[in-house]
């Protein structure tokens, strides 16, 4: 009951013309593009929502899970020129390039240090001026001094970047940073897949050959990882498909990726700022698609910090499982413009995912539960 | 019958308030010692058991622990000492008693760290005999009651539940309930009330053991003890003196919250019939949201066809600055503006009477606004009856009425009624309101929309119009619990759709949620935006901002695919003279 659709909701997604698309779903079959693409171009926000939930409700039910973390970004100093971030190109000895020592980036582990969080999430920019070894040390160092936090760091980006640079393999860079306490790895740096868009988006950036290579990878050396998808900026509809097909097929080759995040393309403070942003019908169609095509991920997350409160607690409805967690020290999204605060205490993110009517459940990296909220 | 859930008990001391209260109804007890309690959990023996931490890593079992509760300490533990008749830095070994292997492993962990002896030499010794082996320069960990009863020689005690806070500033946790992850419903239930029922029964616990159960132990497992037990497995896990494994909590028992079918229901609102009040309330209690917003959007569908989304180019002003607000509006394209007087003082109505004339006559905008609320306090304090006040306003000028903020319950008074009632006589329309997060039920919400319907109902089988539509939004700011989330509102806004069947329009009154909840409102029974120009400095949410500009209104109705439509105050539609770039918009 709770996982089927009611008679209205099936006569209304009837009545958007997605009978078929419905009717497989109902036998669990797998949808293909041409379905991805049809589901996108629906104009059913309700269809879609029905459709979702009840493929959320089937994996999850109403849990809704989130945790508590710091984000680390040592170094904003990027050698990559992507047109949609707000990091792009900074140098060394820019007004707005930072890099921090290690001790500076440990210290805001150990700032944290009466703080309730299971996880440090780094992520930093393609920076040309760092030895091999800072990377090893800033884990080394989070790790000592606090062995309970799961280190997740470096975007597949990175990884590529480390290998070019410092002249190893991908699985060589791989294994010395998880002898060093590398847990998993983050899923950003995906961006589009599709070439068209991604040589107009981040020509310089590893293709999406590499980019599913070192999660491959990663995944065979028994890391998990999550994987994103940037959407709402140039590309096109059979673009967003087309990329969350290729991460479906590696899902069904290494099943290591844990969890999808689409991300919302923000227009503050980069190349294209004449660009609306996504509206929040485009944010929603494009969480419930992903739950209909993504169909061996575990979770879809939405990032609260992206998309304001409100919409957070609307995306449950459209299958998201995941809104990430009470944040520290977030500095991407807000140098391009996000107008969220940058931290909601516990209390507070327990009480949003209660008024959006579901079950809190907080978890850690790998999605072992923490805590019954 | 179902099978008893089978349990592992440990007897020591301080067990028993977790333990004592078990019911024999659910549970069959097995009472053992705590490295047995791992043993019988392996072999699926019991079902659950209360287990020493160091258990859960011996095997690296796949353990799920019951939140709630624990046996842990957080300061001066009292049962966990090293103890010797030496300073600990004249040691030159340390025997561990080896009865308790989470104390053991603690005293190994907090000697390498805080305590400053890594290399001091460690040896196991018979359970129990902790204390007989600390002689001269050979220290001990002892537990239970033996560290409670100490020989006098024995002059250093250091407590490791003490040593452990100062270090981390955490609470310590010795043991918990686990089992394996597919434990019987009921059992955690089960055991929560059992605590429920033992722990308050600590205060007429024997005299000897009082203190050490009330305030030694904590038998809370929260956040700050969870992390201290994260903690402690990262550190032993880092120092080899626990296997592999992960810790992990059963998660809430209910997976999703009960859904009621209200398919009958739905169908009946979907095809336009009235639902009696009862039937009203239930499907306002019971159907998800999703459901609703399907119903309420084929409702709309069917009386409304199309895909027109309406808005009003019209902003808010204040008695304080009626040029100025006047002027910009004007300049902004609007067509009306919505007066808000204010805190009523006995010059208000005069005021609110020179500011219609202002705004009609300087600036050719139509006049709204005032609730029923609003208008009896102008009337009062200018010592005039609401409908005298009402007609002066009416002669200067003013050309509809409503859509200030009313609170559910409002549309059950006869004032509420009467003033409506008068506005329309006077030949004013305007909407009914709602606004929602002040502290009122669910239910109160529904309650509203039936009152507000039962009136439509008397005014139209009158021959009188009533009310021009329905506007419904979230009052400001942050309250925790009540119950203004942006899903809140969007059952508001497709209950409305489906209750108010005498009712043409919708309003998504959206600057409190935003402009995406807005959107998803045009799926969930929303036909219109209500006004644009509000004053956002006026209204925003701390917080918060939205854009006061149309065209970002309109961008977000047609990327959603629907038409955005201009209207005035009586609902009828504008459309460009020639192109919408000039301005000139002529009433369709």
């Amino acid at each position: 009951m709770v996982n089927e659709l009611s008679t209205i909701e099936r006569r209304h997604v009837d009545g958007a013309g997605l009978s078929d698309i419905r009717e497989r779903l109902d036998r669990g079959e797998r949808l293909s593009f041409e379905d991805g693409v049809r589901l996108f171009t629906t104009h059913d926000l309700g269809a879609l929502s029905a459709l979702a939930n009840r493929e959320r409700q089937r994996r999850w039910g109403d849990w809704t899970f989130f945790n508590r973390n710091v984000h680390v970004n040592a170094t904003n100093v990027c050698e990559a020129t992507c047109i949609f971030c707000s990091f792009s190109r900074l140098k060394t000895g820019d007004a707005a390039a930072y890099t921090m020592s290690l001790d500076e980036a440990v210290g805001r582990v150990r700032a944290l240090r009466g703080e309730l969080i299971t996880e440090v999430h780094i992520v930093n920019g393609l920076n040309p001026d760092l030895p091999w070894e800072y990377y090893l040390d800033l884990l080394r160092g989070i790790r000592a001094e606090r062995p309970d936090l799961h280190i997740k760091a470096f975007t597949a980006v990175e990884i590529h970047y480390f290998a070019e640079k410092y002249g190893k393999s991908y699985e060589q860079v791989l294994r010395e940073l998880m002898a060093a306490g590398l847990g998993s790895l983050p899923g950003g740096g995906a961006e589009i897949f599709h070439p068209r868009a991604r040589k107009k988006l981040c020509d310089d950036k590893v293709d999406a050959e590499g980019w599913l290579e070192v999660h491959r990878t990663a995944h065979e050396l028994g890391m998990r990882s999550n994987c994103t998808m940037l959407f709402g900026s140039i590309e096109t509809v059979e673009e967003r498909v087309d990329h969350m097909l290729r991460l479906r097929a590696l899902q069904d080759e290494t099943g290591g990726f844990q969890t999808f995040i689409p991300l919302r393309f923000h227009h503050e403070n980069n190349k294209l700022e004449r660009l609306r942003e996504p509206t929040a019908y485009d944010s929603l169609r494009t969480y419930a698609v992903s739950r209909l095509l993504l169909d061996n991920i575990d979770h879809i997350k939405a990032y609260w910090i992206m998309l304001g409160v409100e919409l957070a607690q609307l995306s449950l409805d459209w299958g998201v499982d995941d809104i990430d967690g009470t944040v520290r020290e977030e500095r991407i999204y807000h140098m391009a413009g996000a107008r969220t605060p940058q931290t909601l205490g516990r209390a507070e993110l327990i009480q949003l995912i209660r008024d959006a009517g579901r079950i809190p459940v907080e978890r850690d990296t790998l999605y072992r539960i923490v805590a019954e909220a | 019958m179902t099978p008893k859930i089978r349990v592992a008990c440990v007897g020591y001391t301080n067990a028993w308030p977790l333990t004592r209260h078990l019911d024999p109804a659910t549970f069959e007890v097995r009472a053992c010692v705590p490295s047995a309690a791992a043993r019988l959990l392996n072999q699926r023996e019991v079902d659950v058991g209360l287990v020493p931490v160091a258990s859960l890593f011996d095997r690296g079992g796949d353990w799920h622990i019951v939140p709630g509760l624990c046996i842990g300490s957080d300061g001066d533990v009292h049962s966990v000492l090293l103890v010797g008749e030496t300073p600990i830095e004249e040691w030159d070994e340390v025997v561990l008693d080896g009865e308790s292997r989470t104390s053991v492993v603690l005293a190994q962990i907090l000697l390498r760290g805080p305590l400053g002896r890594p290399q001091l030499s460690v040896r196991a010794v018979d359970a129990g005999t902790g204390a007989f082996h600390a002689q001269g320069r050979v220290g001990a960990v002892v537990i239970g009651d033996a560290a409670r009863n100490l020989p006098a020689r024995l002059t250093t005690r250091v407590d490791l539940g003490r040593v452990w806070k100062d270090w981390t500033g955490l609470p310590f946790v010795f043991a918990v309930w686990a089992g394996r992850p597919d434990l019987p419903a009921g059992a955690i239930a089960g055991l929560t009330a059992a605590a429920a029922r033992g722990l308050p029964e600590r205060a007429s616990a024997p005299e000897a053991d009082r203190a050490y159960l009330q305030n030694a132990i904590r038998y809370d497992l929260d956040d700050r003890a969870l992390m201290g037990l994260r903690r402690f497995v990262a550190l032993a896990q880092a120092a080899g003196l626990f296997g592999p494994g992960d810790l992990c909590l059963y998660g809430p028992a209910e997976r999703s919250r009960p859904r009621i079918s209200v398919d009958g229901l739905l169908a009946k609102t979907v095809a336009g019939e009235r639902l009696c009040r009862e039937d009203a309330l239930r499907l306002s209690a019971d159907a998800s949201g999703p459901d609703l917003a399907a119903a309420a959007d084929e409702r709309r569908g069917t009386l409304l066809p199309g895909r027109d989304v309406t808005y009003l180019m019209a902003g808010n002003v204040s008695l304080a600055a009626v040029a100025e607000r006047g002027a910009a509006l004007a300049g902004a394209g609007a067509v009306a503006a919505i007066l808000q007087p204010g805190v009523p003082e006995p010059s208000s109505l005069d005021a609110c009477v020179e500011a219609i004339r202002v705004l009609k006559g300087e600036f050719a905008l139509s006049v709204t606004g005032l609730g029923a609320d609003e208008l009896v306090g102008l009337a009062l304090a200018a010592g005039t009856s609401p409908e005298a006040a009402l007609e002066s306003l009416v002669r200067a000028g003013l050309d509809g009425f409503g859509g200030s903020p009313t609170r559910a319950g409002a549309a059950s008074r006869p004032q509420w009624r009467a003033m409506h009632r008068l506005a329309e006589q006077l030949g004013l329309r305007g909407p009914a309101t709602l606004t929602i997060g002040q502290g009122e039920s669910r239910m109160a919400r529904t309650e509203h929309l039936l009152d507000i319907q039962d009136f439509q109902g008397e005014e139209l089988s009158a021959g009188r119009p009533g009310v021009s539509g329905f506007s419904v939004w979230t009052a400001l700011g942050d309250v925790a619990g009540l119950d203004d989330s942006a899903q809140a509102w969007l059952r508001v806004v497709a209950l409305a759709r489906l209750i108010l069947r005498d009712v043409s329009h919708v309003t998504a009154w959206w600057p409190t949620v935003g402009l995406g909840p807005a959107q998803a409102a045009l799926f969930a029974g929303a036909d219109d935006l209500g006004p644009v120009l509000l004053d956002s400095n006026a209204l925003a949410a701390p917080g918060r901002s939205w854009t006061t500009d149309p065209s970002e209104v309109e961008h977000h109705v047609r990327v959603a695919g629907f038409r955005a439509v201009r209207r005035d105050l009586d609902w009828i539609r504008l459309v460009p003279v020639v192109t919408p770039s000039d301005g000139r918009y002529a009433r369709f």
